[in-house]
């Protein structure tokens, strides 16, 4: 980025023989001062000047004074949180144009120097420093990106959006609680290694993701915990996890659930459909489906009788399914139907991609007489 | 960015005329009309753009002559660029500026605030944007008593809460002086 050199503005000060409508104060001489009134203007017009600052300018000004505080608040700001390691950064975005990354740099142990500092590519010394410096005597990096995230949130309205930690690189002194993010829109695991129970108890426990939770790091099987932690619209796990059974599954408040490598056969998912037709619906109204990749290809599968299930019929619903945060319909062609026990509950049981994938949709309008249930349309 | 001018030559058909607040009449190419959102919704709904239609003069109370002429200079200017994006991130973030639009923009700061004002009753989102550009590139990367001063800040007793340093108390009252920015030109007198 090319800034607008200082002395251009020397060039752009009105010709001494106007009167000058922004008088600088007795302190400051005119002739060295260039007067901008900004905070004069309407709201909608210093709202738009602003929205080219950077994110430390915007934390400056609002440093200014209670008034531009308060202009500063609204300009809208969204934190994505990475540790991964010893990389641990913050991507900001403001109006999802100006993509920001603020890397923190590791201090020196034992001592008193605060050696812990924010870098960002173009600009070495940075504002908002002084405000961690004021704030944090520690070294480590948690406290500083933990104040850091505070600030921003505090000053500017903040959204964090996705929080991206990468597991076995979390240091036993530094817990992840003392981030101090509370809930974030996306909660992504990633790793290699099977991740320590109290690791991964750690992140949930402390870390709430209401749009999207993401585990793709194996577990242990051993590993226990509440389900009322996933509450999350769409629950993804990607790699082994002997932790997760039908019940768990069932008892979870997720929308859609995602999990691939799974250890689940065709029981497990026939046992967390029986759940649902026998259950109190008022209570699982947020699901909407589970989606399980199977570890071998389900060849001639077997329904139960007792599930009542039936084939497609046109009159009841609609032969695509979409689900929540995926654009591509579901062909439920061939899929079978089961109805709740309420009567007017229609969900779908589909085996496709050659026997590899279970599918469980529940459809969103209920049953009437008189016409079909609702769905998605043909796309 | 630059444009090569095709010559045409703009002929009563393809025109309006406009009023300023002052009561001078300038002739608009319809052409450069289309980089103004009110002016082209107005042509529209009154179907001006049409040969057979009667175009009555367009006032603009809200705009001096001194002012429209700044702006039609500018129309005239980017007539042939392309249309404005919200979202190109080529004319949104970045603080480099042609040269013409320095030197256009090499204006003092109030009549910067009125071509702004102006740029947003016509509705032109790229001088909007540009004048906002170059606003906030004459403020961004100075210091925080560097930005005080440009902004005329006053210090406040009080210190703040984050960083400790003392809150400016912010001097846009009467009190200090200052004149005020005239947004509203008043009405020409009749």
């Amino acid at each position: 980025m090319t800034r607008w050199p200082d002395r251009k503005q020397e060039s752009i000060s009105p010709p001494s023989s106007r009167i000058p409508l922004y008088p600088a104060p007795s302190s400051v001489p005119m002739s060295t001062t260039l007067l901008i009134p900004l905070l004069r203007l309407p709201t909608l017009f210093i709202r738009s000047v602003l929205s080219y600052f950077d994110i430390d300018d915007l934390i400056k000004l609002a440093s200014l004074s209670k008034k531009s505080c308060e202009l500063v608040k609204p300009m809208k700001v969204e934190l994505k949180v990475n540790v991964y390691g010893e990389d641990r950064h913050l991507e900001i975005q403001m109006n999802s144009r100006n993509t920001e990354t603020w890397k923190f740099k590791q201090g020196k142990p034992n001592t008193t120097e605060i050696t812990t500092r924010i870098e960002r590519k173009d600009k070495k010394d940075m504002f908002i420093d002084k405000w961690i410096l004021s704030k944090t005597k520690s070294a480590d990096l948690y406290p500083t990106m933990a104040e850091t995230i505070r600030c921003l949130t505090e000053v500017l309205t903040c959204l964090v959006f996705e929080v991206n930690i990468k597991t076995n690189s979390l240091s036993k002194e530094s817990k992840i609680e003392d981030l101090r993010v509370g809930e974030c829109s996306n909660l992504m695991i990633i790793g290699e290694k099977c991740m320590e129970n109290s690791e991964l108890a750690q992140i949930l426990e402390n870390i709430s993701a209401t749009e999207l939770l993401s585990i793709s790091v194996p577990t242990n099987s051993e590993f226990k915990c509440n389900p009322n932690h996933f509450k999350c619209k769409i629950l993804k796990i990607d790699r082994k996890g002997g932790w997760v059974t039908p019940q768990l599954l069932f008892e979870m408040k997720c929308s859609r659930i995602v999990i691939r490598d799974s250890h689940f056969d065709l029981k497990d998912c026939i046992s967390f459909v029986w759940r649902w037709k026998l259950c109190d619906l008022k209570k699982h109204e947020k699901f909407e489906c589970l989606e399980i990749q199977f570890k071998d290809a389900v060849r001639n599968p077997v329904i139960p009788e007792g599930l009542g299930a039936q084939k497609w019929n046109k009159k009841t619903r609609n032969q695509f399914y979409l689900r929540l945060g995926d654009p591509v319909y579901l062909n439920c062609q061939n899929g079978l139907d089961i109805i709740q026990e309420d009567k007017e509950t229609l969900a779908t049981i589909l085996i496709h991609n050659d026997g590899h994938d279970f599918f469980f949709g529940v459809w969103p309008k209920r049953l009437t007489t008189t016409g079909g249930i609702g769905g998605s349309s043909r796309p | 960015m630059s444009c090569e001018e095709p010559t045409t030559s703009p002929t009563p058909e393809n025109n309006i005329t406009v009023v300023s607040s002052d009561g001078k009449e300038f002739l608009l190419d319809l052409k450069l009309t289309e980089q103004s959102e009110t002016l082209a919704r107005l042509i529209s709904n009154f179907e001006y753009d049409r040969t057979d239609v009667k175009k009555d003069p367009v006032p603009l109370g809200n705009i001096t002559s001194a002012q429209m002429q700044k702006i039609i200079e500018w129309l005239q200017h980017h007539r042939y660029y392309p249309k404005w994006e919200q979202n190109d991130i080529h004319y949104s973030t970045s603080f480099t500026f042609e040269t013409w639009v320095e030197e256009y923009l090499n204006i003092p700061n109030n009549e910067m605030f009125e071509l702004l004002n102006a740029a947003n009753y016509l509705n032109i989102p790229r001088l909007f944007s540009t004048i906002c550009r170059i606003m906030a590139s004459r403020i961004t990367g100075k210091s925080a008593e560097q930005i005080r001063t440009v902004l005329n800040i006053k210090t406040d007793v009080k210190n703040d809460v984050y960083t400790g340093i003392p809150i400016q108390e912010d001097s846009s009252s009467s009190e200090d002086g200052m004149s005020e920015i005239s947004l509203s030109p008043s009405p020409p007198p009749i």
